[in-house]
């Protein structure tokens, strides 16, 4: 817990810079979300990391994990990229990070194809390096990465929602994978 | 902004590739271009450094799995030095020291053809 001193309390962050939207309300305790719109767009990837990270390590995340969180989400903005969207770079993905404990929850949506996230299977790894199979990789790392993995597809909106427990007891050991 | 920049060099018939910076969606077509004209030029002993390269997503992945049969297939190799702890970390997730070579030194990878 950082002193009553190290910072100040309500500081938002809010950056504006062309149309790419970053939205912070409120302290990163309990309950608080941040948000950020951008264009799918390859380019946009290294922003996007940017932004989880910074959130991750705000939240209270060691390295190691702000590592995983920020691999995690680049997969799934990269899978929207290149299947959803089909490299249409007109079209934008919105990023929300919730901090709520006992978790840290990203969701990126995207408005593009659907695909069915859960039909993917997931590679045997020893086989697929066996095999020299390229690609197929993004999903079964988010599932590696993270606690929880979920996706909705409803009404032309896809949402992928992935979560990281503060504290790895906290996991539900219904969920584990 | 650190970006991703690719630099190559040759020691004693081996190529090698500087990777700085980070490979994602959006920088692995240059390294995969990079490979390419390697291969195509029948540079096939390739030491890729990755001292320099600070974050590798699954795309980057993907661009060693795609060019590791070909070079292989033409009797040469793909190996891997000085990787930082963040990016070896995302190799050995994935089980990829099972299947490429890693060094802590350049000059062992490079030395290590020598030897085969």
């Amino acid at each position: 817990m950082p002193s009553r001193n190290s910072r100040k309390p309500d500081a938002k962050p809010r950056i504006r810079a062309g149309r790419p939207t970053l939205r912070g309300r409120g302290k990163d305790k309990a309950g608080n979300e941040y948000t950020l719109n951008i264009p799918g767009k390859t380019d946009n990837l290294e922003v996007i990391r940017t932004f989880v990270a910074g959130v991750a390590r705000r939240a209270g995340f060691g390295d190691e994990d702000v590592n995983k969180i920020e691999l995690a989400v680049d997969e799934a903005c990269s899978n929207v990229i290149e299947h959803a969207y089909s490299r249409d770079e007109a079209k934008d993905i919105d990023i929300a990070v919730r901090i709520e404990a006992p978790k840290l929850t990203v969701t990126v949506t995207d408005h593009g194809r659907s695909f069915h996230f859960d039909g993917v299977p997931l590679p045997d790894m020893k086989q697929y390096l066996a095999e020299l199979r390229v690609g197929g990789l993004g999903i079964y790392l988010m599932k590696m990465l993270m606690d929880e993995v979920e996706y909705h597809s409803e009404h032309g909106r896809n949402e992928v929602r992935m979560s990281k427990y503060f504290v790895k007891s906290a996991r539900p050991r219904t969920t584990a994978s | 902004m650190e970006r991703f920049e690719i630099r190559t060099g040759d020691a004693q018939a081996v190529s090698l590739v500087y990777l700085k910076g980070y490979l994602d969606a959006h920088t692995a077509p240059e390294f995969e271009k990079t490979l390419q004209d390697l291969v195509g030029g029948e540079k096939v002993n390739i030491v890729v450094n990755c001292s320099d390269l600070t974050y590798i997503s699954s795309a980057g992945l993907g661009v060693f799995m795609g060019f590791i049969e070909d070079v292989r297939s033409r009797g040469g190799d793909i190996k891997l030095a000085e990787l930082t702890e963040k990016v070896f970390r995302v190799f050995d997730l994935l089980g990829f020291p099972v299947l490429f070579e890693i060094f802590e030194r350049e000059a062992d990878a490079v030395a290590k053809f020598k030897k085969t």
